[in-house]
């Protein structure tokens, strides 16, 4: 999730991430901030995002993260096999005897 | 995997600056969020509560993300250790005790092992060395397990079995080197063509050995050892193809050895080989000839065991065909085998010593430990107090051992390598392999699994014990009544007992190989070493072959060696006592064509005249030769007593007529017998034995070779002169071997020294350091119960009653011990029963003897304690109350 918000949005800081997955999930994943933290430290310890430090919108110190092409590499993969895996179960669901 | 554990380990180098950097990111989240909030209309503090709430607690979160990044194991490790070092720094009397213990024990440990490594399981150096073995005859019916092998049956094994690759032969001999410099004399090996290649040896320079050059009379060449060439060649590569001078005769040196070349036969005494030639005669075709080593390489996939039973197939075909070759069977054995056949009991005994000693370091280290905890106990329980749980404990206190037993086998390392050295040079010199004893990696991969090992050992139990502390009642106390539970106090006497019975056992060892020493140093050889100086001189050139040549050589050296001043008798042998024993078998009138295998065995010497003086054999009956027995007289004998008592018991010896086996040898009228002597060794029965006077056998080639000569001064004094008397008749005889007979005879023993050394200093170190923890527990007992024996003095206790109650205690522990260390050593000392000699392995007086002297050691240690006891002043000691 993290990964596919810095593919789409580009380069964000960790408030910018925890805002934009707040807005996608609509509030039905509520989770502590700081979990968006350590999210972000498994994905540097893989390589697949990269940081730098700059300025926020309201000229703070921020860091920002970036996706790598580790991780575009990464996401691709994970994407398929979640598709493959809702297909299965969809079908699953689909084919399940009905009540 | 990989990549995550890498990005931890720089998390944790670089842990300050990252956990400075998260802070700052984490205030930038924050601050926004607030912000976010306080545009909700919230005031600024409200604000800030409810961002952090959103976030989920700033510490927490700071706490989760340094635990990710970095490796939490490590930190700890670390945090320990530097604990351990600061724990170790605070009581250094504590931690130098506990480093010497360890270094002593995994020191004596390392140097054992790296003997063992080095003799024990390193491989031959020569090519797929496990399939190398040695083929040996031996004939059990007469008592010859392990026998050299005949030229004959050598070419029949070879061209029958299916189960060598190849098979090679070859004999000792000696040659003199002469031409370009002193004359000397090397030890040397007259072998197959084949026998390198079999090896899988390749010579540094030049080539082997060509197959034609195996045949007589071939063109002589040579293949020179790496220390010869460079010793008196100049390690100039150019010597091959050149010609030099073996017993005067001209040999080309075709090859020459790598440095690296270890001739595995310097393992059977036969000492290390200079000079190789080629060129043996394998043309004898009595098969009772034996005068040749046999190795071989096993097929493929083919066992020792399939060999050996090949092996007997075949002698059986050949028992058949020739009966005089009946009796005779093979012995394959492995090559490494047979090379360590002497050392590997010796160094197993070593190995379980060494081991001894450690586990008494270790119960001693177990036992300052538990002391030491029990001053810590409060501080356990402090720390259980404030939220450590056992794990956690247990892991403090052993990353302390295992910090001590690593600087422990850091001293030891440095006590190993001198140790090491010390070792090579007192072992027996013949010991194979042990040049290349050191500290290698394996060493210290070994050392390194030792100091865990040990860590473990000691560590575990008090540390176990100490993390469970009794939290209410110890906190409760005043700091300086905390004694240890009954638990503890049961382990530590339990320790103790395990170090006596320890020691026990070791000294029991030790004390059987001293009374096997003093056996064997007490036991009669039948000759007088003392004062007796031998050398060789093999007569081999050509100048020598004319028949009655040595025999005027020999006569006109020991005419000058016997006018010297100090000599007193001067003689010449073939073989001396301990050295050069040959079966062979005599006959009697009475018989002359017995079944071969009821022919009696004898051990032929031929002497000179005055040789039973010059070795201080007593001639009992009869004459000892004399200048009169020469070649035209009437062909006489002596004959030892061994050999009358076997052959003409209760008979008057004197004038009677036997043989030696074989149509070539003539009657001989025995007159006079001479006393029995350990030919064999000192542990080593006697043999029937018959002297011939070399004088009259002057066209034979076996020639006397050992001078003898019996001094008034000392005996090594007198060399010089004989060196000179020796030149004055041939200036390119080498003289080698000079030896005085003390010197032989202690060379027998060697490896019983040794041994008996090591284990005595082992057993003493056991002793020590079971000492030190007796008293260690003893004096830790005795602080405890100052209080109640201060008041048992108050009521009028005597200082007597006081330090019999003490030292009852300690020598009740020592007396547990020794009961148990007595049953382990009845078992374990059957390690030790090859290397024991004229006492028995569970021999009483020693199982007396070894717990006495620990008890004695024990009580002394005690003693002390059990003074200051009973020094307790009442007022002093009930103050505290």
């Amino acid at each position: 999730m993290v990964l596919k918000t810095l593919e789409s949005m580009g380069p964000l800081h960790g408030y910018g991430i925890a805002r934009r997955i707040e807005q996608l999930s609509e509030d039905v994943l509520q989770l502590n901030e700081g979990t968006v933290y350590t999210s972000l430290l498994r994905l540097q310890q893989q390589d697949w995002i990269s940081t730098t430090w700059g300025t926020s919108e309201n000229n703070r110190k921020a860091k920002f993260y970036s996706i790598t092409r580790a991780g575009r590499k990464q996401l691709l993969k994970e994407a398929e096999s979640w598709k493959r895996i809702s297909g299965v179960v969809g079908r699953v669901l689909k084919f399940a005897p009905q009540r | 995997m990989l990549r995550k554990l890498l990005s931890r380990i720089q998390g944790s180098l670089k842990s300050n600056r990252f956990d400075s950097e998260f802070s700052d990111e984490l205030e930038t989240h924050l601050a926004q969020l607030q912000e976010r909030f306080e545009c909700q209309g919230l005031n600024s503090s409200e604000a800030r509560y409810a961002a952090i709430r959103q976030l989920g607690g700033v510490t927490r979160v700071k706490e989760t993300i340094h635990e990710r990044r970095t490796l939490p194991l490590l930190e700890t490790i670390c945090q320990d250790a530097n604990y351990a070092i600061r724990q170790l720094r605070k009581s250094p009397a504590f931690s130098m005790a506990a480093l010497l213990t360890l270094a002593l024990g995994i020191g004596a440990n390392t140097a054992i092992f790296s003997v063992v490594k080095a003799v024990l399981l390193s491989p031959l150096p020569y090519r797929d060395p496990d399939c190398l073995v040695m083929v040996w005859e031996r004939n059990l019916h007469r008592g010859w397990p392990h026998n050299i092998v005949s030229a004959a049956n050598f070419l029949d094994w070879r061209e029958h079995n299916h189960v060598f690759t190849d098979m090679a032969i070859f004999k000792t001999r000696a040659f003199s080197v002469t031409g370009s410099g002193k004359p000397v004399e090397v030890n040397a090996e007259q072998v197959s063509p084949n026998l390198f290649p079999l090896l899988g040896i390749k010579p540094l320079y030049g080539r082997n050995f060509l197959p034609e050059e195996g045949k007589r009379g071939a063109a002589r060449v040579a293949i020179i050892s790496n220390a010869l060439w460079h010793g008196r060649y100049g390690g100039n590569p150019k010597l091959i193809g050149k010609q030099i001078l073996l017993d005067e005769q001209s040999y080309t040196v075709i090859g020459i050895m790598p440095a690296s070349f270890a001739d595995a036969y310097v393992a059977h005494g036969l000492l290390d080989s200079q000079v190789w030639t080629s060129g043996l005669d394998l043309s004898n075709p009595d098969r009772t000839d034996h005068g040749f080593m046999a190795m071989a390489r096993l097929k493929p996939g083919v066992t020792i065991q399939q060999a050996q039973n090949e092996m007997d197939v075949i002698s059986a075909r050949i028992q058949r065909e020739d009966p005089k070759d009946l009796g005779w069977t093979t012995l394959v054995i492995r090559m490494h085998d047979d090379i360590v056949v002497e050392a590997r009991p010796a160094l197993i005994v070593l190995m379980i010593a060494v081991a001894l000693v450690l586990l008494i370091a270790c119960v001693n280290l177990a036992n300052l430990l538990f002391a030491r905890g029990a001053g810590r106990v409060r501080e356990a329980a402090l720390r259980t107090a404030l939220g450590a749980n056992r794990r956690r404990l247990v892991r403090q206190l052993l990353t302390e051992s295992c910090l001590l037993s690593l600087l422990g086998s850091g001293f030891g390392l440095a006590l190993a390598s001198a140790a090491v050295r010390a070792l090579v040079s007192l072992a027996p010199e013949d010991t194979f392999g042990i040049a290349g004893a050191g500290l290698n990696l394996s060493v210290l991969v070994y050392t390194l699994a030792l100091a865990a090992l040990t860590s473990l050992l000691f560590g575990l139990l008090p540390a176990l014990s100490l993390s469970k502390p009794d939290l209410i009642d110890t906190l409760k106390e005043s700091g300086r009544n905390t004694s240890e539970g009954p638990r503890a106090k049961a382990i530590r006497k339990v320790l103790v007992s395990a170090e006596f019975a320890f020691s026990v056992t070791l000294l029991v060892g030790a004390v059987l190989m001293m009374k096997t020493i003093i056996f064997l140093r007490d036991i009669n050889p039948g000759f007088n070493p003392n004062h007796v100086v031998t050398m060789q001189l093999f007569l081999d050139s050509p100048q020598y072959k004319p028949p009655g040549s040595h025999v005027q050589f020999f006569k006109k050296l020991l005419s000058r060696i016997q006018a010297m001043p100090g000599v007193q008798y001067a003689s010449v042998s073939r073989g001396i006592p301990f050295e050069g024993w040959s079966g062979d078998g005599f006959v009697l009138p009475e018989n002359p064509h017995p079944p071969m295998s009821e022919l009696p065995n004898t051990n032929p010497v031929m002497v000179g005249p005055q040789y039973f003086r010059a070795m201080g054999i007593p001639v009992l009956q009869g004459r000892g030769f004399t200048d009169a027995d020469t070649e035209g007289a009437m062909p006489v004998a002596i004959v030892n007593e061994e050999l009358v008592h076997e052959t003409w018991p209760g008979q008057n010896p004197i004038g009677k007529r036997l043989k030696m086996y074989g149509d070539e040898y003539p009657w001989l009228t025995v007159i006079g017998v001479a006393g029995n002597v350990r030919t064999q060794g000192l542990n080593i029965g006697f043999y029937p034995e018959i002297y011939m006077p070399y004088t009259q056998y002057s066209s034979w080639d076996q020639r006397p070779f050992n001078l003898v000569i019996r001094t008034a001064v000392k005996s090594l004094s007198i060399v010089p002169a004989v060196r000179l008397s020796v030149a004055e008749l041939d200036k390119n005889l080498p003289i080698s071997y000079i030896r005085t007979m003390d010197q032989v005879a202690n060379e027998t023993l060697s490896l019983k020294n040794f041994l008996t050394m090591l284990l005595a200093s082992f057993a003493g170190l056991a002793l020590l350091l079971a000492a030190v923890g007796i008293y260690g527990v003893m004096a830790y007992s005795v602080a405890q119960r100052r209080q109640e024996i201060g008041i048992r003095i108050a009521l009028g206790a005597e200082q007597s009653e006081i330090i019999g109650s003490v030292i009852r205690q300690g020598l009740g522990l020592a007396v547990a011990g020794s009961i148990v260390g007595l049953a382990a050593a009845l078992g374990l000392t059957r390690f030790l029963s090859t290397q024991l000699y004229g006492v028995k392995p569970n021999d009483g007086f020693t199982f007396v003897i070894a717990p006495v002297v620990l008890l004695g050691v024990a009580f002394l240690a005690t003693y002390i304690p059990a003074r200051r006891a009973a020094r307790v002043d009442p007022l002093v000691a009930l103050r505290y109350e």
